[in-house]
């Protein structure tokens, strides 16, 4: 308890509030911008805060960090552009609640479900650290393939009716994650000799091109004067009574998955939002709902994604293993600070712990109110004519995409998976497995690899862990499928094309 | 995939048109230097290269008068920046971080050697370590040896990925003991090492400064220190030389600029890198991050990369 | 860009056949080739738990049975009208629009390598806006230079990005 008062009393000065402050909005804006991510912000801002003590410190780069958590859910829902990796998921149902003329809700909604996350990150980061830790130390190689396996599942989810195309989709994604330098050999795979594809295609290239280019190309396509809006109107900004009590459950299993997923080590809030989405679809009442528009699903994905960094934050102190790629350059900047993270951390230092986590609260509540005032403002970019709209986009995009590596390479990658996502669109191919593909593909193929060489098939089923996450991903893909046709045989035949029920009709495939 | 091979010959029509731009005009050697530098890093901002050359970067403003923008090229696991370094204008404006890599990329199918480089200096060592989990039956580097001589193939050595340099420490270490280990890629040092702290591999191959911080915590057991000498942040720890095994072998960074710079200009820089990289704020972060700052001669430097070239040579052959 | 067929609304018989059978078609090229390449791949000279062409060669599986099953399908299945996509029907100025982006954005890659960011970037969002339908002094000239002098203060001088 002293610990707690001592740590949290730490924060009480004028110099903490400047670097909070400074932190939410370097955070919030880059997290806006396509292409930059938390963690280009965080490493170079690690070059400033080198110089001053640990506390002010980690305060500007973790406020950065939650920021930019805030920040990227805006594109995200306005012009279906992911602002970091973190927000691939609320694009599903956020861009499409924004079309609906729902954008102010999806805001609103998107905001108070990033804070909710945000807070139950950091109370399991001050209560449970060190018995979660263990759970993290538990994942090896073989649960992480079998992690991943289950999220892969994602792709029946996310294809919809369209269930073939969306497999395709992201068998390509899995395919385009095989480009690149072998995980076990070394050897270049793929790479037709380009440098530039030896570390992998890159990510968010792709992501900003499928996304966001495509988007705007598609508007640009089908719109006869460049004067019609996308998104008309916004819509109530407050969410009612239903809605707020629709959000509880994704909220709950957003932040519980976001949390876990978090811990993991080396897995960020991309594939926390991912999963997070996915068990929430599975858990829903109005499953159909989910990629057309679902408060829940948006909520989800957005409370998961933030408690993910509890998680890694968790994670870090904890085992002194980064968490994701933000907190590497963290750990690396507590290194030179001096700051020793390890089990250690927690008995050694437990103020230490609390200031963290008291940084983390206070961003989280101040990022929270920064995004309900100032909302409207950024809305209101989306009331420019077309014309502008469209060229403030692509521009941005061209430039965010190029500062990632300051790669014009990378640039060209996005301008072709933006012509390419285009006529995806136009067939009916989704374009959310091949990001999920892309992702997770080689997360799979590494572990799965690796499980080989270290103890073969044996490794992965002797493995509780491992079992039992690849038997829920067979329940998770079955069970609904099962069900919606003996529901469908007891009722009326002209029932029976049950919205997740791929279509196949009897014959075609056998 | 065509569609994908005709982006990036699209993209890498537009890459190689913008690889040298701007830095044409030349400065005379008197007034050198008489605009601001560019400093290359291969790595991304916030890792331990990227450390190096901004604190490397803040001295040597101070001493040059002129400031340095950090330009990272990430990419290629050190393609990319160590190819857009060489093909800079040798004017003395372009100068960058030059990792081991250097000596390595030329065995792995790419153009890079390091006399496409004016070397300027070695500042930092990262030595190569040989950890096992605080649980494992082998308590010095001798056990685990016999070990791995009695089941070749058998012991396996976490390390941060296929190529890198601590994979390349660990096939090392076994041809100079005569053993053969079992060298498991991972995604990145810090994974390599949980893996090892979780008990999953049977020991570690990483940096001092990765294990440095997991012994600190009791996680692992660092069996040996592949450095000519101990270091400072594991000073218990023997070197494998030590221990009756010649090994030596780690991570390094030089400073450098494209091949061909005028000599005057030359000495210029190696004076000054020299002198930033003696400057004590500069060992000090050095030292905190667990990797050895040194401060060499061109030559010494030069010398130095060309034997470590021939050395990965033989490793890769 | 010029492939892209317009959907023509209301027909539903062989054209929209050969409209879902195509991309099968396609894909199932696509997936010969990952087949092919997975197959080049040289095996390591280190001894291997598993083979570095099995996951590979396992994807273009996936992708050549998905795809015949999708041209398959397409001459099987009646198919339905999409109710959940909204892309509105192609236009033909809209074509031009998307391939005048996508050139404008390779011509500014090349002008970008002669010229400094704030001028090959102000032509560049003035292109874009021609493009897009923007005429007079105002949309070619005041807002193009706003969003490139912002781009340049945020990613040039705030982000150090090498512009």
């Amino acid at each position: 308890m002293n610990a707690m008062v001592e740590g949290f009393g730490a924060l009480l000065s004028l110099e903490m509030l400047v670097c909070v402050l400074a932190g939410a909005a370097i955070g919030m804006l880059v997290g806006a911008f396509p292409g930059v991510t938390a963690t280009m912000a965080v490493a170079l801002a690690s070059a400033f805060t080198l110089t001053m003590d640990p506390l002010p410190g980690l305060a500007v780069l973790l406020t950065i960090l939650i920021g930019a958590q805030f920040g990227d859910r805006v594109p995200a829902i306005l012009i279906n552009t992911p602002g970091t990796p973190a927000s691939i998921a609320t694009t599903f149902d956020g861009y499409s609640l924004a079309k609906q003329g729902k954008a102010g809700i999806a805001l609103t909604a998107s905001a108070f479900a990033s804070a909710i996350g945000g807070f139950v990150g950091i109370a399991v980061l001050m209560v449970a650290a060190i018995p979660l830790s263990t759970v993290a130390m538990q994942f090896g190689s073989p649960e992480m393939f079998a992690l991943v396996i289950f999220g892969l599942t994602m792709m029946i989810e996310v294809s919809g009716k369209q269930l073939v195309k969306g497999l395709i989709a992201g068998l390509f994604g899995l395919a385009l994650g095989t480009i690149g330098r072998d995980p076990m050999d070394g050897s270049d795979r793929f790479t037709f000799g380009i440098p530039q594809l030896v570390e992998g295609v890159p990510f968010i290239a792709v992501i900003i091109g499928l996304f966001g280019i495509a988007e705007v190309f598609s508007q640009m396509l089908s719109k006869r004067h460049a004067s019609q809006k996308p998104i008309t109107n916004f819509g109530r900004w407050w969410p009612d009574k239903r809605e707020a009590r629709q959000m509880v459950k994704p909220v709950a299993v957003g932040s519980g998955v976001g949390t876990v997923v978090g811990v993991l080590p080396a897995v960020g809030g991309d594939i926390g939002g991912i999963v997070a989405w996915n068990q929430a679809k599975r858990l829903s009442k109005e499953p159909e709902k989910f990629g057309k528009g679902s408060i829940e699903g948006l909520t989800a994905a957005d409370s998961s994604s933030n408690a993910g960094v509890g998680g890694s934050v968790l994670t870090t102190l904890a085992l002194g293993v980064p968490g994701d790629s933000v907190m590497a350059v963290m750990l690396g900047s507590m290194i030179i600070w001096g700051i020793q993270p390890g089990p250690g951390l927690f008995s050694n230092q437990p103020d230490l712990v609390y200031s963290i986590a008291g940084i983390m609260f206070f961003a989280t509540v101040l990022t929270l109110g920064l995004s309900l005032l100032r909302m409207r403002g950024v809305a209101k970019l989306l009331e420019l004519p077309n014309r502008f709209l469209w060229t403030v986009i692509l521009t941005f995009c061209v430039v965010g995409t190029y500062a990632v590596n300051s790669s014009v390479f990378d640039v060209g990658v996005m301008l072709g998976f933006g012509v390419l996502g285009l006529l995806l669109r136009r067939y009916g191919f989704p374009a959310g497995p091949i990001v999920l593909g892309l992702i997770l593909g080689p997360l799979a193929e590494r572990n799965f690899r690796r499980s080989m060489e270290l103890g073969g098939l044996e490794s992965i089923y002797t493995s509780p862990i491992a079992m039992g996450l690849l038997l829920l991903g067979v329940a998770a893909v079955v069970l609904p499928r099962v069900r919606a046709r003996m529901k469908a045989r007891r009722q009326r035949p002209e029932d029976s094309d049950t919205p997740t029920d791929p279509p196949v009709p009897a014959g075609a495939s056998r | 995939m065509l569609r994908l091979a005709a982006v990036a010959l699209a993209g890498t029509l537009v890459m190689t048109g913008c690889a040298n731009r701007g830095g044409s005009d030349s400065g005379d050697a008197e007034n050198f230097p008489a605009k601001d530098f560019t400093l290359v890093v291969h790595a991304g901002a916030g890792g331990g290269s990227d450390l190096t050359a901004r604190t490397l970067a803040k001295e040597l403003e101070a001493d040059l008068g002129r400031s340095i923008v950090v330009e990272n090229r990430t990419g290629g696991g050190g393609r990319v920046g160590l190819t857009y370094l060489k093909d800079r204008p040798a004017d003395g404006y372009s100068i960058g971080f030059i990792p081991v890599e250097v000596s390595m990329l030329g065995h792995q199918g790419a153009d890079i050697k390091p006399e496409q480089y004016t070397i300027l200096g070695q500042v930092m060592n990262a030595p190569a370590t040989l950890s096992v989990p605080t649980n494992s039956p082998y308590q010095t580097l001798d056990e685990l040896l016999a070990a791995a001589k009695q089941n070749p193939g058998t012991i396996t050595v976490s390390n941060s990925g296929a190529g890198a340099i601590w994979e390349a420490a660990t096939l090392a270490l076994g041809e100079a003991a005569g053993a053969t280990f079992k060298p498991v890629p991972y995604d990145g040092g810090a994974p390599a090492v949980a893996a090892g702290v979780s008990g999953e591999v049977q020991a570690v191959m990483a940096g001092v400064s990765e294990s440095a911080s997991a012994a600190g915590n009791n996680q692992l057991r660092v069996l040996a220190v592949l450095a000519p000498e101990r270091v400072t942040s594991l000073p218990e720890v023997p070197t494998a030389t030590e221990q009756g095994v010649d090994v030596v072998i780690g991570g390094w960074g030089l400073m450098g600029a494209p091949a061909g710079l005028p000599d005057s200009v030359k000495e210029r820089l190696a004076a000054a890198v020299q002198k930033a990289a003696s400057s004590e704020s500069f060992k000090d972060v050095m030292t905190r991050a667990g990797n050895t700052p040194l401060a060499t001669s061109p030559d010494e430097a030069t010398q130095f990369a060309q034997s470590e070239f021939e050395r990965f040579g033989e490793i890769y052959r | 860009m010029a492939t892209v067929h317009p959907p023509i609304q209301g027909d539903s018989g062989a054209a929209s056949r050969w409209r879902e059978a195509a991309p099968g078609a396609i894909c199932l090229v696509l997936g010969a080739v990952l087949l092919w390449l997975a197959r080049s791949i040289e095996l390591p000279t280190r001894v291997m738990a598993v083979s570095p062409r099995i996951w590979p060669e396992a994807l273009a599986f996936g992708i050549m049975g998905l795809s015949v099953l999708q041209i398959v399908l397409a001459f099987v299945r009646t198919p339905e009208a999409d109710d959940d996509e909204d892309e509105g029907p192609v236009v033909r100025s809209g074509i031009v629009r998307v391939v005048g982006f996508v050139v404008a954005t390779v011509a500014f890659g090349f002008l970008w390598y002669f010229v400094h960011f704030l001028v090959s970037g102000l032509v560049f969002v003035a292109a874009l806006t021609w493009i897009a339908g923007g005429r007079g002094l105002k949309d070619l000239v005041l807002f193009p230079a706003g969003v490139t002098v912002v781009i340049y203060v945020l990613f040039g001088l705030l982000l150090r990005v090498p512009l």
